[in-house]
């Protein structure tokens, strides 16, 4: 089985006008699509964490091995992915047939995460939450 | 999707859209190597006939592309962007993947018509032809964690013990986690499932993060409703604020595609609801506890009193012993906090009562929610135990408060359906702290049977067969399904791609003969044996009949040509 090699190709060429990224105002900033969760240290079980507990893991694995740039630094293709607003704003085009393109930054991926509770069973979890209240229990 | 909210030059452009299936290809964006190049050997597993963990790994995403290639009509080759990185990661959790549109395509506002935002792959199949790709040569970007069950490049744990389990069959090893079914969530995002409106601020747009696109609706938002105010959530009358307030209201955000509405009843199950008469609650979301018996519409039904315990700050917790014979006969109403769900629910039991309802508090991390409990160690409840969240828990004791009789009891409520509102329509993810990225581009994690595109996998997705509503999810963003049957070669072997809602089995079939084709390597045998094996598969779990089983053999058995 044979995946296709990158493949480059130009936008629409027929009266393509670009537009400006002065015309815009400040794009906005990356949101932090990191995910996390925890395990309840008295039942060892996976448990909804509260809002601190959500931005100071956080904040852990803003420090690791970031999902971002330096990631992708040795991936050609990554390299020329938006990593803000901003850059992705720059990529607006006008297309001939009147609409407008523009590449995404990777701040608009939806992420997903894992987690692996005490019993070694474990849970997916998307961008930053608890994925399911249905499913995680806290200890009181 | 509303045709009139397309421009002129898309709408012209429908007409010229063939009905072709859709090709999916995956890019490999890996170096030598590494992530989809890796060549440390790996022995077949689930059907999944790679010897590398590259071959497998790049078998599953070919199989997944596939899947969602044969459903869908397009004529313009979508790009899949896929890549294996080091991502965070920890011992116990860690970033599995991201993915979504690699760009998109937006018709200008027009009058009184929002601008409205396309994710590429789908703004392609609209108007027939290539509009634009990303820098990255991709319609769709991916991407996921390489060291998953190993160790970060600073030889750090990154879910030890756990890993990626690359097979084809569902048979997904405990503690693992299965790639395909990850892979079709994400592709399923990057095709159009996944709304651009800000999550918190409510703005239309933002999450593009390009600002010339606030202010204008997407496909996905386009399909919003909000059961807080009865209106679509493009509707003139809702502000950013109350869509933001519906994001993050547990049962407020919907869909409201036609498509979806028509198959909500044939996916979904009957919903049972909580409720307690005398208090206007009428719950769809409580939480249980894993401690006693589960609650039942048989064992779950009598008086409510709130517990006393007369000791401590709140009197109501339950968390002391409780008079004797005081609760008899009831279902106790107790607060959340100071001590475990079981020990109240054990001290509510010894005083006489039949069931309990623990009710979150706004001192809570989360009072929004209903929590699931946990059990503790040191008493074992035998009574059935429910939560609700803070706002059913203060009409509880409002009610209380005011001398009104209550009874709680658990039922079915005619047309209600389990993760969906009382006019059919599907809940989108709404926790009450919004999550970015997950909140309201995820059906509601209610939904029963679990659906792909619910935030959390669970044991019961199967998505190399059943893509439940999310295949009307898109038909009603606009995207064209592929109506056809399965072929083999030129051999129709009459199984219909998709059957409502969202069965794929014609699909299963046209994926797992390129699968078998791959695993055989010019063995006949070996490819007709793998072919029969996914006949009789999708048999015995009813999703192909007797005749159809024999149109996919008969239609392998003609192939000459591996």
């Amino acid at each position: 089985m044979k995946l296709a090699k990158p493949l480059l190709l130009l936008p629409f060429a027929l009266a393509v006008a670009s537009v400006s990224a002065s015309e815009h105002t400040p794009a906005g900033q990356a949101v932090d699509n990191s995910m996390v969760a925890g395990i309840d240290a008295r039942t060892g079980k996976l448990r909804k964490l509260t809002d601190t507990e959500i931005r100071a893991l956080s904040d852990k694995a803003n420090t690791m091995a970031p999902a971002s740039r330096s990631a992708a630094a040795g991936n050609a293709a990554w390299a020329r992915i938006p990593q803000t607003g901003a850059e992705a704003s720059k990529t607006l085009r006008l297309q001939a047939n009147g609409m407008t393109t523009a590449d995404l930054p990777l701040s608009s991926l939806n992420a997903l995460s894992v987690e692996r509770a005490a019993d070694g069973s474990v849970q997916l979890l998307e961008n930053g939450t608890s994925v399911s209240d249905a499913r995680q229990e806290v200890s009181k | 999707m509303k045709l009139q909210l397309l421009t002129a030059v898309v709408a012209a452009g429908l007409c010229a859209a063939s009905a072709q299936a859709a090709i999916i290809t995956p890019v490999n964006q890996d170096p030598a190597g590494k992530g989809l190049n890796d060549t440390t050997a790996r022995a077949p597993e689930g059907g999944n006939p790679g010897v590398s963990v590259g071959e497998q790994r790049r078998i599953v995403y070919q199989y997944a592309a596939d899947l969602w290639g044969a459903v869908l009509q397009s004529n313009v080759e979508t790009f899949v962007g896929a890549s294996f990185q080091d991502l965070a990661c920890t011992a116990t959790g860690g970033t599995l993947g991201s993915a979504g549109a690699s760009w998109v395509a937006a018709s200008a506002p027009s009058g009184t018509t929002l601008g409205m935002i396309y994710h590429g792959a789908l703004a392609n199949a609209v108007t027939g032809s290539r509009i634009t790709i990303s820098a990255a040569g991709t319609d769709i970007t991916s991407r996921f964690n390489s060291n998953l069950g190993g160790t970060n490049p600073d030889g750090s744990p990154c879910m030890t013990g756990s890993g990626w389990y690359y097979g084809l069959d569902g048979n997904t090893p405990a503690g693992k986690i299965n790639f395909l079914d990850v892979v079709m969530h994400e592709i399923g995002h990057g095709l159009g499932f996944s709304g651009f409106v800000g999550y918190t601020s409510g703005r239309l747009g933002e999450r593009t993060g390009i600002p010339s696109y606030y202010g204008y609706s997407d496909v996905y938002t386009d399909n919003a409703f909000d059961n807080l105010t009865g209106k679509r959530f493009t509707d003139p009358a809702m502000t950013n604020a109350l869509r933001a307030t519906s994001i993050k209201t547990r049962g407020a955000p919907a869909w409201d595609g036609a498509s979806t509405k028509a198959q909500t009843s044939l996916w979904l199950d009957p919903a049972v609801m909580l409720s307690v008469s005398g208090a206007s609650v009428a719950a769809q979301f409580f939480g249980t506890a894993s401690f006693g018996p589960p609650a039942t519409t048989a064992n779950f039904n009598g008086p409510v009193v709130i517990a006393n315990d007369g000791t401590g700050a709140d009197t109501a917790d339950a968390c002391e012993a409780l008079p004797a014979g005081s609760l008899s006969g009831k279902i106790a109403y107790i607060n959340r906090g100071t001590c475990a769900f079981e020990i109240k629910a054990a001290n509510a039991q010894a005083a006489g009562a039949i069931g309990a309802i623990i009710g979150n508090v706004a001192s809570s991390a989360d009072p929004g929610t209903a929590p699931n409990m946990a059990d503790d160690a040191t008493v074992a409840a035998t009574i059935p135990t429910l939560s609700v969240h803070l706002a059913d828990a203060n009409l509880i004791k409002a009610a209380a408060q005011a001398g009104t009789t209550m009874t709680a009891a658990l039922g079915q409520l005619a047309g209600q359906m389990a993760g969906a509102d009382a006019s059919g329509r599907p809940l989108l993810y709404a926790p009450a702290t919004v999550a970015s990225g997950s909140s309201f581009s995820h059906f509601e994690s209610v939904l029963i049977p679990d659906a792909l595109m619910e935030p959390a996998n669970s044991d019961s997705t199967d998505a190399a067969r059943i893509v439940d509503l999310t295949l009307a999810a898109f038909a009603d963003e606009g995207w064209i399904l592929n109506p056809g049957t399965a072929r083999i070669g030129a051999c129709d072997t009459g199984v219909k791609l998709f059957k409502a809602p969202g069965m794929i089995a014609g699909a299963n079939v046209q994926a797992q003969d390129r699968l078998c084709r791959v695993g055989a390597k010019g063995n006949r045998g070996q490819y007709l044996r793998c072919m029969n094996d996914t006949a009789s598969s999708l048999k015995a779990i009813g999703m192909v009949s007797t005749v159809e089983q024999a149109g996919i053999r008969s239609c392998a058995a003609k192939l000459t040509t591996l």
